[in-house]
C-alpha cells in the first residue's frame, strides 16, 4: 500500500505472532497486510497520506501507551503488535456502533439479507430510506465489508437519519445522507488532484462534506476526474450513471482509448456489458488516476445505439445491412482491381498496435500502395518530423513522472489539461505552490528518520498565447501572438548561444550545425521577436536563461506548436534549446512530447505513415526495405507514398481511385472541410472501418463495423513510449469484430498468405521480429507491466530514459524571421482549440449523454475586447469567416483567449469547422495549419 | 545602545512616571474590567476630577487579577501608600474624587486595601491582607502595575533580564535550568518543560516556536491575565526558549475572542523589535529571531496542539494523527514546539533569579507556582497566583472567599475534567503529581465552584454540549460520541431515560477515551463519569419509572 524508498532499512516486527520483515517507513498497517492479516480501516487509502480519523485500524503494541491506529504508526525493530484483543474488538465494535447511528443499516439488518441472494429486489422488508437497494454501493461498500468483519450483534444506540437534500451535479451523484466523513474525497482532491473542491465544513455531528458554499461542482472548480468516487469507501459520492448497476460480474485491466497519457484502468462487467471502470492504484503510468473523459466516458460509447452491428454497403445510393460475406468479398474485389497506387491509406490513431501493424502490411504487401497515412498528420507529425530532425527520436525521452523530479519546466503550446490530463495532474502537483505534499519517494517519508524532503518547486514557464490551467502557477508566461512561437524559440536559442549558457563543452553527446545554427540565429534577436510575437523582449531572454540555469529542464509541447505553419521548425528549436543546454539523454530532463492519442505513437511506430517502415526504419533505406520484404516474404509497394491531405487533392484529381479509412474521420477532422469531402465523394470505392457511422463512413461504399478497444486484445503504446496491454472484457457488440480480424480476413480474400493470424499475439511476436525497438517485448513481459521501447532483447528493462548512453544530435539552422501579414478584413488570429470534455471529433465522446451539460455543440471563444468590437454577447451566436470558409458557431467570451485571437472547437459535425482551415501546409510535415489563421467574427 | 543603557534610561523614566509630583490613578482596563464599565467609571473620575479642578495622571494597567473588584482605581497620591479601590460605580467614583483628592479623606468604605505593611486610616494594609499574604506572583507580579503596551515599565521592573542573561548562555544550559527549575507545562497536560525543549533541539533551519493563547476552556483566564497585563513577559518568554532551542521562527497563537491581548502582544512585539530584543542579532549575541501573533478563527479545538498546527498553516484546525509528533513535522512539517502562555511567562522569572528560587517553591514533585482562576459560588471570584503544596481550603476560602457549606461541587480544570464534591479535595494539596492518586488534577487551572441550587446532570449536559459543539468532527468516535452523549443526556434531563442510558453512557466512556484521535475527545467523557461516581443519586432521581 504504501510507497517506500527501496533502499530503506529492513525491520523485523510481530503481528499477531507472525514476523514479518518490512522497509522502515512501512506502517503497522502494510505490514500487518503483508503477514497477511487484516485491519480494518475506513479512513485510509493507498493513494493518499494517513490521516487517523476513523479510528478503526486500532491495534495493541507491546510497550505502547494505548491503543495507536494502525494506519499512521511506523514499524520499529522488535515491535509486537496484536490487532485482535479483547479490547481493541470492543472498541472497534463500538466505534462502528456509533457511525451506524448515522448511516442507513437496511443492508445490515434485514431479516431478509441471508436469503436475498445478490441482492436486487426488495420486497418491502424495511423502511424505504433504509432499504438496500436504495444505496448504489450495496455489496461494494467497505463500511458493509469492515462492519461484517468486525461483527455488530446489538445496536443500542437510537438510529439518527440525516435527511439532506440530494443534489444535482452531472455525471457524480452525491448523495451526503450515506457519508461517513472520512475525508477520502477532501483529501484525494486536494493532495493527488490539486483542485480542493470538497472541504470539511460545520463541526461536531454535523460535521459534513460540501464544496464550498454548496456550489455545484463545476462552479466548485471540478474536473469530474472522479477520484473522489473511486475513493469514496460508501455509496454517497457515486458515478451517476449505472449507480444502481451493482456488483460486476468480472472485471478486466485494460487500458484507456483516448489520450496518450495511457492510464490503466479496470473495466467492470455485468451481463456483457460494461458498466463501469474502477481504478487501479498500483497502475505505473496513472497511479489510479483518471480524467472526465476515461472516467465516465469509456463505458457508454462501448454500448451504445449508435454503434454498427453490421456491415453496410451502398446500394442504389443508400448504405443498407449486408453480411460480412457479401461485404468483405466486394472490397476484395473492388481493390485488387485497383491495387498499385490507386489505392490511399488512411489508419488511425486510436486501433491497437496489431491492427495498425497489420493495416500498414496490408497496404504495403497486399495493397502494394505506398500511399498510408493516419490523422496524426493533422497534429503530431510535425512533432514527430521536428523530433527527428535533431534528436533521431520523434518521442518524449523520458517518462512523464519526470516532471515531479525536475527543476525546470518549460510548456509550449500544450493546453495540457484537456488533451493529456494526467500528465496535467502531474505538472500541477509539482508546481503549485505549497509544501506540505512530501517528496514522492513516499508519502511516509517524514517519518522520523527518513529526512523530509521540502519539495523544491520546478520553475515553471510557459509559451502560449491562451490562459491556460498552469499559468496560474507560472514563474514566467510568455504570450506570442499565435504563429510566432518559432521566433520565440529561436530568440531564446540566441541569447542561450550568445550568454554562452550552453552545456556543449561538457556534453557528452556528438552536436552537430551548432556554427550553422549560431549564423542563422542572427535575426532573431529580442527587438526582432518582441516585434514579431509581442512578448516583451526581457521576458523570452529572462526564459532562456531560467530554462538554461535551473538545472535538468523538461520541455514540453503540443498541438499549439505543431499545428503552426512552421509547426516542424519550432519544435526543431525546442529541441534544440534541450540539447544545447544540456537537457536531454539524463533523468529529469528531456522532450516530452504528449502526442493526440490513445495510440498515435504505436501508429507511428508500426510504420503507418509514408515516412517510415516498422520501427522508424525510413521508407526510401533500401536495407531497410530489403529486410521489410525478407520478413514478409514478398515485395512491397514503391517509395513517395502521399501524405493525408496529399491523398486527398490525389482523390479529386482522380490519381487515387479508392480509398480505404479506418477509424478515422477525416470529413470532420482534415482542413478544408468542404473539398475533403468532395475527394471522398470522387472517388470510385470508398471502405470505412468504425464504430459508428461517422461523417465520413456516411459518405463511404462499404461499411465494415469494427469492435471497440474492450471487445479485443492487443496493446497500446503511450506518448511516453511505453506499450501496454489492452485486454478483452465483453465480447464484440453485435456482429462487430476486431480490426487485426477484418483485416486478416481482407488479406486472406486479396490471396495473400502472410496473415495466418488467429490471435493478437502471433501478430505482436510478429512485431517483435520486424520492428527492432520492440524486439524483447512479448505479451508475457506485458502482463507483468507496461514496457518503454527500445527494448532490444529479452531482458532488456525498456528504456525509460533515452540517450543515457550519449548520442549523435544535429541542430538544424532556422530560417529568418518573418511577420505574418493577414489580409485586410481579418483581425483575429484563428486556432482550433480542445475542450475538457471532448475527445478529438468527438465520435464518441458525444455519445456520453452527461457531456451535454457541458457543451452540446462547437463555439467559437473570444476575448471580451474582441466580442465587445465585434458586437458579440456571451453566448450569442456569432458568423466565423476565414478566407477559406466561414461556419456559424455559439460565442464563449473569455479572458482566457489573448487579445486579438478566436478559438474553435471541433467536436461535433453539423458546425463545419473543418472548412474554416485551408490548404496551407507546414513545409516540414506537409500537415495543415490549424493555427493563426485570418479570420473576422460578425453578429447572426 | 548596549542593554543596559535600555535599563538605565527605562529605569529613569519608570521613575519619573511613578512620580508625577500629582495624584497617580491607575485603571484597570483589562478586559473583564472593560465589560465591568472600566470605561465609564474612569471617565466619571476623570470629570469630576476636572470639576473640581485637580490635576491628575491616569495610567492604563491590565487586570491586578481581582475580578470581584473591577472596575477598579488604584490612587497613588504623592506621599501616600497606593489604595486599591473597587468594585466602583460611575457615582462612587465620582464621590470617591471628591473626597480623596479635594478632601483627603480616603473613603474606607470603597477601599478595598492599602498597599505597604501599616493599616492606612482605616484601610486595610497589603501585608496583613490574606488575598496578598497567600499569594506568591512570580508571573504576575508586574500585571496591574505597569502599562502592558510600554516596554519601558516592562524593562525598568527587570524585564529582558532573563534574556539577557540566556543569551550569555549555552543554548543547552537554558534548557538545563528550566529542566532543573521544575517549570512542567500549565495547559493542562503538565510535561515537563525542558524535556519538550530537548526533543526539539536538533539544529535546523526551519524549526517553528508556537504559544498556544487559545485559552479556551470555560472558567479558565489565567493567559488572558498574563497577556493583558504584561505582554513583554511572554515575548521575553518566547525569545529565550527559541534561543534554547535554537528555533529561527515563533508565532503567538491567539484565540479570536481575546482581541485586546492579541493587540496588546502585537505592540509588544513590535517594540521589541524596535529594541533589538527581536529580530536579527539580537543584542549582538548573533542569535536571530522572528516572531509573529496570529489570530486564531474561533475553534475551541485549535487549542490542541496539532489542530493549532494546521490552524497555523491557514488550514481548517483539525488535529493530526501521532506519530509524527510536532517535534519531528509540525508546521510545514518542520519540527515544532508548544507551549502554554503561562508556561513561557515563567521562564523570565526563572532565567533572572536562577533555577533554584523557582525550585525552591512548590512541593517536593511539583515546583514553582501556578495562577488560578476561580469563579462561581464565592465572593472573590479572580486569577490568583500561589504556590504548589497550599491546600484547596486556601485557596476556596481563604482566597477566593466561598463558603464550603453553600458549594456542593467544584469542577477542576476545565469543562472536561472532574467534577467533585467540595469535601473530597478542600484539604487536598494544589499540585501535580501528588493529586494523582486521589484521581484528579488541576488541569488548566479554571475552577467553577457550584453551589447547591445547581443539578448536576443539568451542568453535565450543558458541558456536554459544550464538549459536542466544539469538536472539530474529524476522528470518528469524538463526532459520533459527543453527539450521542450529549442527546443520552438530554434524554435523561427531560425524565425521558431509563437505566439503558446510563448503561450507554458508561459504554461511550472507554471508546471516547482509547478511540478519540486527541485530547478533547479523550476527556470528553469525564464529566459525565465523575458526575456519575458521585451524583448518580441525582441522575437516578431523573430517571422514569
Amino acid at each position: 500500500m504504501a510507497k517506500v524508498r527501496a533502499d530503506a532499512k529492513p525491520i523485523t516486527l510481530t503481528v499477531d505472532g507472525i514476523d514479518v520483515t518490512v522497509p522502515e517507513g512501512t506502517t503497522v498497517l502494510d505490514a500487518a497486510k503483508e503477514a497477511g492479516i487484516f485491519i480494518p480501516y475506513l479512513c485510509a487509502h493507498p493513494a493518499l497520506r494517513p490521516w487517523g480519523a476513523c479510528r478503526m485500524c486500532m491495534v495493541e503494541i507491546e510497550n505502547a501507551r494505548g491503543v495507536p491506529t494502525a494506519c499512521n504508526t511506523p514499524v520499529a525493530a522488535n515491535m509486537v503488535v496484536h490487532t485482535n484483543t479483547p479490547q481493541v474488538l470492543k472498541l472497534r465494535r463500538n466505534v462502528m456502533e456509533l457511525i451506524l447511528t448515522e448511516h442507513p443499516i437496511g443492508c445490515l439488518t434485514c431479516h431478509k439479507r441471508d436469503q436475498c441472494g445478490p441482492q436486487e429486489t426488495c420486497l418491502r422488508s424495511v423502511a424505504v430510506d433504509f432499504r438496500c437497494v436504495t444505496c448504489p454501493a450495496n455489496y461494494r461498500c467497505e463500511l458493509q465489508m469492515n462492519c461484517d468483519y468486525v461483527g455488530l450483534d446489538e445496536m443500542a444506540m437510537p438510529v439518527r437519519a440525516k435527511n439532506i437534500p440530494l443534489r444535482k451535479d452531472p455525471l457524480i451523484a452525491l448523495d451526503w445522507n450515506l457519508c461517513i466523513v472520512c475525508g477520502r474525497c477532501v483529501r484525494v482532491c486536494d493532495e493527488v488532484r490539486t483542485r480542493s473542491v470538497y472541504a470539511i465544513v460545520d463541526r461536531a455531528g454535523k460535521t459534513m462534506i460540501d464544496t464550498a458554499e454548496g456550489a455545484p461542482l463545476e462552479e466548485a472548480g471540478c474536473i469530474f476526474c472522479g477520484a473522489c468516487v473511486d475513493v469514496c469507501p460508501v455509496g454517497a459520492i457515486e458515478e451517476r450513471r449505472n449507480r444502481f448497476a451493482g456488483v460486476a460480474d468480472s472485471t478486466t485491466e485494460s487500458v484507456c482509448q483516448y489520450c496518450s497519457d495511457g492510464c490503466a484502468f479496470r473495466l467492470e462487467q455485468k451481463r456483457g456489458t460494461v458498466i463501469r471502470v474502477g481504478p487501479i492504484w498500483e497502475a505505473d503510468v496513472n497511479g489510479g488516476q483518471y480524467c472526465i473523459k476515461g472516467r465516465f466516458g469509456v463505458a457508454e460509447p462501448i454500448s451504445s445505439t449508435a454503434r454498427l452491428l453490421k456491415p453496410l454497403v451502398r446500394k442504389d445510393g443508400r448504405l443498407v445491412e449486408t453480411s460480412w460475406n457479401e461485404a468483405l468479398d466486394l472490397v476484395a474485389r473492388e481493390l485488387a482491381a485497383r491495387a498499385g497506387d490507386q489505392i490511399g491509406v488512411i489508419g488511425s490513431v486510436r486501433t491497437t498496435n496489431e491492427a495498425s501493424y497489420l493495416l500498414q502490411k496490408l497496404a504495403r504487401l497486399v495493397l502494394r500502395t505506398p500511399h498510408i497515412d493516419t490523422t496524426g498528420r493533422l497534429g503530431d507529425a510535425a512533432g514527430l518530423l521536428g523530433m527527428q530532425q535533431v534528436l533521431g527520436v520523434g518521442a518524449s525521452t523520458v517518462l512523464h513522472d519526470a516532471i515531479s523530479e525536475t527543476s525546470c519546466i518549460l510548456l509550449a503550446g500544450n493546453n495540457l489539461s484537456h488533451t493529456s490530463p494526467i500528465t496535467a495532474m502531474k505538472l500541477l502537483q509539482a508546481v503549485r505552490p505549497q509544501v506540505k505534499v512530501p517528496s514522492n519517494t513516499g508519502y511516509f517519508s517524514y517519518l522520523p528518520d527518513t529526512s523530509v524532503r521540502e519539495a523544491p518547486r520546478p520553475k515553471l514557464i510557459v509559451i502560449d498565447p491562451r490562459a491556460i490551467e498552469p499559468t496560474h502557477y507560472a514563474d514566467l508566461w510568455l504570450r506570442p501572438k499565435p504563429g510566432t512561437d518559432r521566433v520565440v524559440l529561436g530568440a531564446m536559442l540566441k541569447v542561450i548561444l550568445d550568454e554562452g549558457l550552453t552545456t556543449l563543452a561538457t556534453s557528452t553527446a556528438t552536436v552537430k550545425g551548432v556554427e550553422d545554427l549560431q549564423e542563422s540565429l542572427a535575426p532573431f534577436t529580442l527587438d526582432e521577436a518582441e516585434r514579431i510575437s509581442g512578448v516583451p523582449a526581457e521576458q523570452i531572454a529572462e526564459a532562456a536563461r531560467l530554462y538554461a540555469t535551473s538545472g535538468p529542464a523538461i520541455a514540453i509541447f503540443g498541438r499549439g506548436l505543431t499545428q503552426q505553419r512552421d509547426g516542424t521548425a519550432a519544435v526543431a528549436a525546442l529541441c534544440s534549446l534541450a540539447v544545447l543546454t544540456g537537457n536531454v539523454g539524463k533523468p529529469n530532463a528531456g522532450v516530452l512530447f504528449p502526442v493526440g492519442a490513445n495510440n498515435t505513437r504505436g501508429a507511428f511506430d508500426l510504420g503507418l505513415l509514408p515516412e517510415y517502415l516498422p520501427g522508424y526504419e525510413p521508407a526510401d533505406s533500401e536495407a531497410a526495405r530489403q529486410r521489410l520484404e525478407d520478413a514478409w516474404g514478398g515485395p512491397i509497394a514503391a517509395r513517395g507514398g502521399l501524405t493525408l491531405h496529399e491523398q486527398l487533392d490525389a482523390a479529386r484529381s482522380k490519381r487515387l481511385t479508392a480509398m480505404y479509412i479506418v477509424g478515422a474521420n477525416p470529413a470532420q477532422s482534415a482542413a478544408e472541410g468542404t473539398r475533403v469531402r468532395e475527394a471522398l465523394e470522387a472517388l470510385d470505392f470508398l471502405v470505412v472501418q468504425d464504430l459508428y457511422l461517422t461523417e465520413t463512413a456516411k459518405l463511404a461504399d462499404v461499411v465494415l463495423p469494427a469492435a471497440s478497444f474492450a471487445e479485443q486484445d492487443g496493446t497500446f503504446t503511450n506518448a511516453e513510449r511505453r506499450v501496454q496491454r489492452v485486454r478483452k472484457a465483453v465480447s464484440p457488440l453485435g456482429e462487430s469484430r476486431p480490426d487485426w480480424e477484418i483485416l486478416v480476413e481482407l488479406a486472406g480474400r486479396l490471396g495473400s498468405t502472410a496473415f495466418q493470424f488467429v490471435h493478437p499475439i502471433e501478430i505482436f511476436d510478429e512485431i517483435a521480429r520486424v520492428s527492432a525497438i520492440h524486439a524483447g517485448m512479448s505479451y508475457d513481459r506485458l502482463d507483468d507491466g507496461p514496457l518503454a521501447w527500445p527494448c532490444l532483447t529479452a531482458d532488456d528493462p525498456g528504456a525509460e530514459v533515452l540517450f543515457t548512453d550519449g548520442a549523435a544530435f544535429n541542430l538544424p539552422p532556422l530560417d529568418p524571421p518573418v511577420a505574418g501579414n493577414s489580409p485586410a478584413g481579418y483581425p483575429l488570429l484563428l486556432g482550433l482549440t480542445s475542450s475538457f470534455q471532448h475527445f478529438a471529433t468527438g465520435t464518441q465522446t458525444r455519445l456520453v449523454r452527461q457531456y451535454a451539460h457541458f457543451q452540446s455543440e462547437d463555439r467559437v471563444e473570444l476575448h471580451p475586447d474582441d466580442a465587445a468590437a465585434a458586437g458579440i454577447a456571451d453566448g450569442a451566436l456569432a458568423t466565423v469567416t476565414t478566407p477559406h470558409g466561414v461556419a456559424r458557431l455559439r460565442a464563449r467570451v473569455t479572458p482566457e483567449q489573448r487579445v486579438g485571437t478566436a478559438a474553435v472547437t471541433i467536436n461535433f459535425p453539423e458546425s463545419g469547422v473543418g472548412s474554416l482551415f485551408g490548404p496551407d501546409r507546414d513545409p516540414g510535415a506537409k500537415s495543415p495549419v490549424f493555427k493563426a489563421v485570418p479570420a473576422r467574427v460578425s453578429p447572426v | 545602545m548596549t542593554f543596559q543603557d535600555m535599563v538605565n534610561r527605562a529605569k529613569q523614566r519608570w521613575q519619573q512616571r511613578q512620580n508625577p509630583g500629582k495624584p497617580l490613578v491607575l485603571v484597570n482596563m483589562g478586559t473583564s474590567a472593560l465589560f465591568a464599565g472600566a470605561r465609564r467609571v474612569k471617565d466619571a473620575f476623570a470629570e469630576a476630577c476636572r470639576e473640581a479642578g485637580v490635576d491628575v495622571e491616569f495610567r492604563t494597567v491590565g487586570g491586578y487579577g481581582f475580578s470581584f473588584l473591577e472596575p477598579q482605581l488604584d490612587i497613588v497620591k504623592p506621599g501616600r501608600p497606593r489604595i486599591m479601590y473597587g468594585p466602583l460605580t460611575p457615582e462612587t467614583a465620582r464621590e470617591l474624587a471628591k473626597s480623596y483628592l479635594v478632601d483627603d479623606d480616603p473613603r474606607p468604605d470603597l477601599a478595598f486595601v492599602a498597599f505597604g505593611d501599616e493599616p492606612f486610616r482605616g484601610i486595610p494594609c497589603t501585608a496583613q491582607h490574606p488575598l496578598f499574604t497567600k499569594q506568591k506572583r512570580l508571573t504576575m507580579e508586574l500585571a496591574g502595575t505597569v502599562t502592558p503596551d510600554d516596554i519601558d515599565d516592562y524593562l525598568a521592573n527587570g524585564g529582558y533580564a532573563g534574556l539577557a542573561k540566556a543569551l550569555t548562555m549555552d543554548p543547552g544550559e537554558v534548557i538545563d535550568w528550566v529542566t532543573k527549575a521544575g517549570l512542567r507545562g500549565c495547559g493542562g497536560a503538565a510535561f515537563p518543560t525542558g524535556v519538550k525543549w530537548s526533543f526539539n533541539r536538533a539544529p535546523a533551519e526551519e524549526k517553528y516556536f508556537l504559544c498556544n493563547a487559545d485559552e479556551g476552556n470555560a472558567g479558565t483566564f489565567k493567559d488572558r491575565l498574563l497577556m493583558e497585563g504584561v505582554p513583554h513577559q511572554l515575548v521575553e518568554g518566547m525569545i529565550i526558549g527559541a534561543y534554547a532551542q535554537r528555533i529561527p521562527y515563533g508565532y503567538i497563537y491567539i484565540r479570536d475572542e481575546y482581541p485586546l491581548a492579541a493587540h496588546l502582544v502585537s505592540e509588544a512585539i513590535k517594540q521589541a523589535y524596535e529594541y533589538g530584543l527581536l529580530g536579527e542579532n539580537i543584542l549582538g549575541s548573533g542569535y536571530s529571531f522572528h516572531l509573529g501573533v496570529k489570530e486564531g478563527a474561533g475553534a475551541y479545538l485549535c487549542g490542541e496542539e496539532s489542530a493549532m498546527i494546521a490552524s497555523v498553516e491557514g488550514s481548517r484546525g483539525m488535529p493530526r494523527a501521532r506519530p509524527p509528533f510536532p517535534a519531528q513535522a509540525g508546521v510545514w512539517l518542520k519540527p515544532t514546539t508548544v507551549n502554554n502562555v503561562e508556561t513561557i511567562s515563567n521562564v523570565p522569572n526563572i532565567l533572572r533569579n536562577g533555577w533554584e528560587a523557582y525550585a525552591a517553591i512548590g512541593t517536593e514533585k511539583s515546583k514553582g507556582v501556578r495562577v488560578l482562576t476561580l469563579s462561581g459560588a464565592c465572593d472573590r471570584p479572580g486569577g490568583y497566583e500561589v504556590p504548589f503544596g497550599m491546600t484547596f481550603r486556601e485557596l476556596i476560602v481563604d482566597l477566593a472567599g466561598g463558603d464550603p457549606a453553600k458549594i456542593k461541587a467544584v469542577q477542576m480544570g476545565g469543562p472536561a475534567t472532574d467534577i467533585r464534591p467540595i469535601d473530597y479535595i478542600l484539604d487536598l494539596p494544589i499540585a501535580l503529581d501528588e493529586l494523582r492518586p486521589h484521581d484528579t488534577g488541576i488541569g488548566s487551572g479554571g475552577f467553577v465552584l457550584i453551589p447547591h441550587s445547581t443539578s448536576i446532570p443539568e451542568l453535565v449536559k450543558y458541558l456536554a454540549e459544550f464538549l459536542r459543539d466544539e469538536s472539530c468532527g474529524k476522528c470518528f468516535p469524538c463526532r459520533y460520541g459527543t453527539q450521542r452523549q450529549f442527546e443520552l443526556l438530554e434524554w435523561i434531563c427531560q425524565r425521558a431515560g431509563t437505566p439503558l442510558d446510563i448503561r450507554e453512557l458508561e459504554k461511550l466512556m472507554p471508546t471516547l477515551q482509547y478511540g478519540s484521535l486527541c485530547g478533547h475527545g479523550q476527556v470528553a467523557h469525564q464529566p459525565v463519569k465523575y458526575a456519575l461516581l458521585h451524583f448518580r443519586d441525582e441522575f437516578d432521581a431523573l430517571l422514569a419509572r
